[in-house]
């Protein structure tokens, strides 16, 4: 995050994009970004077991970062979600682009414990970058149904929290979430 | 696809999705009616999803932390820098990871690195920070045969130990397949037995000692390795069997050395270490194993149901019947069979060693080949001088030890330290109560290092100050920041704490001050108010282990928070303000709250030892040493540093043992040499002991290391005033209303100095300052012992009487009691004995702590009720059995007043030798009662002496009515001595400075009396 920029003007500036400034986003969206991979570099080597968990505390921290609460209508948290979701994407998606870029230069990794035992239960390593282009092809046809894949996926959230940040009901939710996932694994299998 | 189109997809989709498979196709032909690309695409689609069960449903994060697991090191090389370590060269490599030996470019050390392999470390946190404990406890034993870790690390992912190197083989090295001499065998399996037994005390089992993990030096020390790696094996494993025999780890063992309840899983305590210990010294002796076998079924199989082959057939040759048969009990099937504690093997392993014939050195056996010969002369020396004469088997421990001792390794040096600031907290709650509470609890967590230095909160405030800025004003990040580069410290830690819905989360990040970049960060969530302060004392162990502390230099790392001070947010709060209010010296707010804190918390040891502290101060003995106890009983609970603290309060109020609190305060003041509590306490113990000038330097000590705390301004100026050193005592004094703090003892030492000074309005001008204040009390009595000591007795009883009601009112009847033990002395030394009767009477109904019995005893022994003051004796000495002062002091006073009230003079001067050491801070009791002795014993000249003393020394006790006195007992010295105009000189002058005298005082008219025989 540039020093210019403070938690206050971040806490305006998503007031402005709630507002209906769209164009704060552009804005918005690296200074999230990149206060998020920051911290998910420090974390993820850390982490083990529970990704959910650590995703959300990862936005949660970068949320108590860059927003100042005090100033913030509760609402906005949600709005918060919403970008830093977008914003993991981004980093996850990057770091997938680089890994694969690594592996292509010959390096040679031995399976790990976790690798080996996902491929006994037959769980395939998802290929982030084709499930990343997928999804914008996702959102040209639907644009909610990449916004719930991005908070539920990218983002870790529930299916009730997804509801609640989009504003919808948690039967749309869930029916936009199977929907998308029929869709994007055909995608990413044909 | 048109959006239209897509809805239609949706509907159907969702449709179809709700039915049970078989009725799908007949739905879509109906709802598609006859729209054959709507059809195959929900089809298409459901049978997608169908095959899409566990697609997505492990969050992205996960994919990308696998990877990251996949790629991390398994390897170092040769000149490869890990952190601040160069890699030397590899030294071996097992299923538990590879060892490297290392160069520590900070310390210039020699270290050994392992890199343990990824599939150990990929456990959850609370195996590892288990795993990093043990390792780190087992290595706080400071065991000679134990490796010493360093540092538990994690870098990019691949996780390493740095540990002591050694330079040595192990076991299976040495062993190679042939028996070692039984002499060798015995020294190796003994230090083994030895550090075992140490661990065990500790509560620490190793669960998998075997011959990879012994390394004997080549001098001969063993050093058992791993302390804690199995149960990181047990947890990572979690319950996968393995099948092969290899080196590798397994939750059940390694299957040859594992006792027979470890290789069924089951439970194991410490007794299972002393089979492995069995099965290592059946190794040593007979060149291999007890149990065999190709797999780990087959060892297994062996450990649990066969008898191992009779040891003497599989050496060779006979081993001592007493090693076999101690061999064979370590190896008992059932624990309940071995031995039950490693120290009695050890022992008699020592006993086989000592029956051993001597001279059989030069032997060429692998372990001895290695011994340095200077230390192989020195050990059999040794031996011969202990073992060969027939000494009980205790002598032969301690020789064991001392040979252990002399090999021992020195201690690494400890590294400079660097100063922290804690920013207030960002409290993004509506809570308050995370204010000041938060803080507090980091710097206590954060205390326990004795590598990270606090800089203390009102250093930091005084900084504010240099800044134009108010010092109540919020320590933000930015203004820490700024403190921070104007102070010259390393780093700040800024903490933050919101809320989400009933979850709290915490962050704290670590920021190098001048560059302003995050140095480490770390963040806890907390499920709901309660666990915060949990959730605080994980960020905080966290962010020590990022900031790079390393393992060895701290002794108890992981004692949470709740544990160190306590888990309850609202004693957390009432123990902050009580700290601070008793820092400023406002006991009588501060000593409520530390009540409070520890009704709310009964555990809260730390709590216990402050009130303890504030007792002291306050002089309620018996208070002070009921805390003190208290929290000494739950000093198991805390932090080293804490138990330190505490124990002083112990062995101060509790015991009275003054030598022994100097002696750990020193070692408390060496482990952390830069906190403020040591020094000061130092200078409350020695001015009990009366050692004045150390009393001065170790005050001065504190309160540069930390100005804000008045008890030791107090201590300060007090200690200068005892030296007569009173312009600098006032300075001192000064110094800490500057500071603005107060206590009432500073008050009490200005009103001292302008007593001596003779200054009526600066006197009056303390007295103002107690009206109405709840330590009214203290200037009652300030006044009753001044008027006491210009002879106004009748003004004085009426004040003594003020000073006890007002102590009484505000309950502290501890005082009230002295303050009537007082009087009672006051009373019995200038012949009024009947009054002096009914104090003690007054004092006793109040308390009998050793304040009052002593006073009481020396008060009937100088009225000659000699029986009384006796039995009082007998009281005090039950009480305090070990108090320094009581046996050393106060005793010996009043016995020498009984002997000089049964007219025996001389031995009561011989009685009043051993107090010499203490004198100082004894009120001029000692000299006085001696300086009495010697008039009986018609030695002017000795008993002048001592009546000098007392005029020579009047700050030691400004108030007292004794330097009224001596100035009679010089006259009554010069009369002894003939030397009539000189008596009739001093005679005068003590009756100019008792003019206002009540005259029918029986002190004055014998001085009259004895005046009129000189004309």
């Amino acid at each position: 995050m540039s020093k210019s920029v403070g938690a206050h003007d971040i806490t305006e500036m998503l007031q402005e994009w709630r507002d209906g400034k769209k164009e704060v986003l552009d804005k918005l969206l690296p200074l999230v970004y990149s206060e998020l991979r920051r911290q998910a570099a420090r974390h993820l080597r850390r982490e083990r077991k529970d990704h959910t968990l650590q995703t959300t505390a990862l936005i949660h921290e970068a949320y108590l970062k860059l927003v100042d609460q005090r100033n913030m209508r509760w609402e906005s948290r949600t709005h918060f979600f919403a970008i830093a979701s977008q914003a993991m994407r981004r980093i996850l998606v990057d770091y997938a682009r680089t890994r694969k870029r690594e592996k292509r230069g010959g390096d040679d990794v031995r399976l790990s414990l976790g690798a080996a035992e996902a491929l006994a239960s037959n769980e395939k390593p998802v290929d982030l970058v084709a499930l990343d282009e997928a999804l914008t092809r996702l959102a040209a046809i639907d644009e909610q149904q990449s916004r719930v894949v991005e908070l539920r996926y990218f983002s870790g959230l529930s299916l009730e929290e997804t509801a609640t940040i989009l504003n919808i009901s948690r039967a749309t939710a869930a029916r936009e979430w199977s929907l998308a996932k029929a869709w994007l694994h055909r995608e990413l299998t044909r | 696809m048109n959006p239209d189109r897509w809805q239609d997809v949706k509907r159907v989709f969702d449709a179809a999705l709700k039915l049970p498979p078989a009725e799908r196709p007949g739905y879509l032909a109906n709802a598609c009616d006859g729209d054959e690309g709507l059809r195959a695409e929900v089809e298409s689609l459901l049978e997608s999803f169908d095959g899409a069960q566990s697609f997505m449903e492990q969050p992205a994060v996960g994919e990308v932390a696998d990877q990251i697991m996949t790629s991390q090191i398994r390897k170092f090389s040769k000149g490869q820098s890990v952190a601040h370590y160069q890699v030397v060269s590899e030294l071996g490599s097992g299923g538990q990871g590879t060892v490297y030996k290392a160069l520590d470019t900070k310390l210039g050390r020699t270290v050994a690195l392992k890199l343990l392999p990824p599939e150990l470390t990929a456990v959850d946190d609370t195996s590892r920070k288990r795993f990093q404990r043990e390792a780190q406890l087992a290595s706080s034993l400071d065991h000679p045969n134990i490796c010493t870790v360093h540092d538990l690390m994690e870098l990019n992912g691949a996780v390493f130990i740095v540990m002591q190197f050694v330079a040595g083989r192990n076991v299976r090295q040495l062993v190679k397949g042939r028996p070692l001499e039984i002499k060798s065998a015995l020294k190796i399996a003994i230090q083994v037995c030895d550090a075992l037994a140490a661990a065990h005390s500790k509560g620490i089992i190793h669960r998998d000692i075997k011959a990879h993990n012994i390394i004997v030096s080549d001098s001969g020390q063993a050093k058992i390795l791993d302390f804690g790696l199995a149960k990181l094996i047990i947890a990572q494993s979690d319950g996968k069997e393995q099948t092969e025999l290899t080196e590798l780890g397994s939750p059940y063992g390694t299957p040859t050395y594992a006792a027979p309840e470890q290789a069924r899983g089951e439970k194991v305590d410490h007794r299972a270490d002393i089979f492995s210990t069995g099965v290592l010294l059946y190794e040593l002796v007979a060149g291999t194993g007890p149990f065999q076998g190709k797999t780990a079924m087959d060892a297994r199989h062996a450990v649990l149901y066969e008898e191992p082959e009779p040891i003497g057939e599989k050496r060779g040759s006979s081993i001592p019947p007493k090693l076999e048969a101690i061999i064979s009990r370590a190896l008992s099937k059932d624990p309940a069979d071995r031995y039950q504690q490693m120290s009695q093997m050890r022992d008699e392993l020592i006993e086989v060693l000592r029956q051993l014939p001597e001279g059989r050195e030069t032997s060429t056996d692998a372990f001895l080949e290695g011994f340095a010969p200077a230390r192989l002369r020195h050990l059999p020396r040794l031996n011969a001088r202990y073992f060969a004469s027939s000494v009980a088997g205790v002598l032969i421990v301690a020789a064991i030890l001392a040979y252990v001792f002399f090999l021992r390794p020195r201690a690494s040096p400890l590294t400079s330290k660097d100063t922290i600031l804690i920013a207030d907290f960002d409290n993004k709650t509506d809570d308050a109560i995370f204010d000041a509470t938060l803080k507090q609890g980091l710097a206590v967590q954060l205390q326990q290092s004795p590598f990270l230095n606090l800089l203390a909160d009102a250093q930091a405030r005084q900084t504010l100050r240099l800044m134009n800025r108010a010092p109540d004003e919020r320590i933000t990040r930015d203004v820490a920041r700024e403190i921070c580069q104007r102070q010259e410290l390393k780093a700040l830690i800024a903490g933050s704490i919101a809320r989400f819905d009933r979850n709290y989360s915490l962050t704290l990040e670590a920021i190098n001050c001048q560059t302003g970049e995050s140095i480490a960060l770390t963040q806890a969530q907390a499920d709901g108010k309660d666990q915060v302060l949990g959730a605080l004392s994980r960020a905080a162990a966290d962010l020590r282990e990022k900031l790079g502390e390393s393992l060895n230099s701290i002794k108890s790392f992981d004692v949470p928070i709740d544990r160190l001070t306590t888990g309850s947010l609202d004693a957390l709060k009432a123990y902050s303000l009580a700290f601070d209010r008793s820092n400023r010296g406002k006991y009588f707010e501060s000593v409520p709250l530390f009540r409070h804190a520890t009704e709310l918390d009964p555990n809260f040891a730390y709590a216990y030892a402050l009130l303890a502290g504030n007792y002291v101060i306050l002089n309620q003995p018996r208070h002070a040493a009921e805390n003190a106890a208290r929290a000494f009983a739950l000093k198991d609970r805390v932090s080293e540093r804490e138990k330190l603290y505490i124990t002083n309060y112990y062995n101060v109020a509790a015991l009275g043992e003054l030598n022994k609190s100097v002696e750990d305060l020193e070692i408390y003041k060496r482990t952390y040499p830069r906190d403020f509590r040591p020094p000061g306490n130092l200078s409350l113990t020695y001015s009990l002991l009366g050692q004045f000038d150390k009393v001065v330097a170790e005050a001065r000590e504190s309160v540069t290391l930390n100005p804000n705390i008045s008890a030791w301004h107090v201590m300060l100026g007090t200690g200068l005033i005892r030296l007569n050193r009173f312009a600098e005592a006032k300075e001192a004094f000064q110094r800490a209303f500057d500071l603005n703090l107060d206590d009432p003892r500073l008050h009490a030492g200005l009103y001292q100095i302008a007593f001596i000074d003779n200054d009526t309005t600066a006197m009056q001008h303390q007295i103002d300052w107690a009206r109405g204040q709840p330590e009214e009390y203290f200037a009652a009595d300030w006044q009753t012992r001044t008027t006491a000591g210009l002879g106004k007795w009748r003004q004085s009883q009426d004040l003594a009487r003020r000073a006890i009601d007002l102590a009484t009112r505000v309950d502290v009847k501890e005082v009230a009691a002295s303050y009537a033990a007082e009087q009672a002395l006051t009373a019995a030394i200038l012949g009024e004995c009947e009054q002096a009767k009914s104090y003690d009477a007054l004092s006793l109904a109040l308390e009998r702590n050793q304040v009052t019995l002593a006073r009481v005893a020396l008060s009937q022994a100088l009225c000659r009720d000699t029986s009384q003051a006796q039995s009082f004796i007998e009281e005090l000495t039950k009480q305090r059995p070990s108090d320094t002062i009581v046996n050393g002091l106060w005793v010996p006073i009043i016995r020498a007043a009984i002997e000089l009230a049964h007219g025996n003079a001389a031995k009561a001067v011989e009685m009043l030798e051993p107090t010499r050491s203490y004198e100082a801070g004894a009120e001029f009791w000692p000299q006085y009662v001696r300086g009495l002795a010697y008039l009986k014993l018609n030695k002017g000249t000795e008993a002048a002496a001592e009546f000098q003393t007392i005029l020579d020394h009047r700050g030691r006790a400004p108030l007292s009515i004794l330097h009224s006195l001596a100035q009679r007992g010089l006259a009554d010295a010069a009369a002894v001595s003939g030397d009539k105009a000189i008596a009739r000189k001093l005679y005068d002058n003590f009756f100019a400075l008792w003019r206002d005298a009540d005259s029918d005082l029986r002190v004055l008219q014998q001085a009259r009396q004895e005046y009129e025989k000189l004309k």
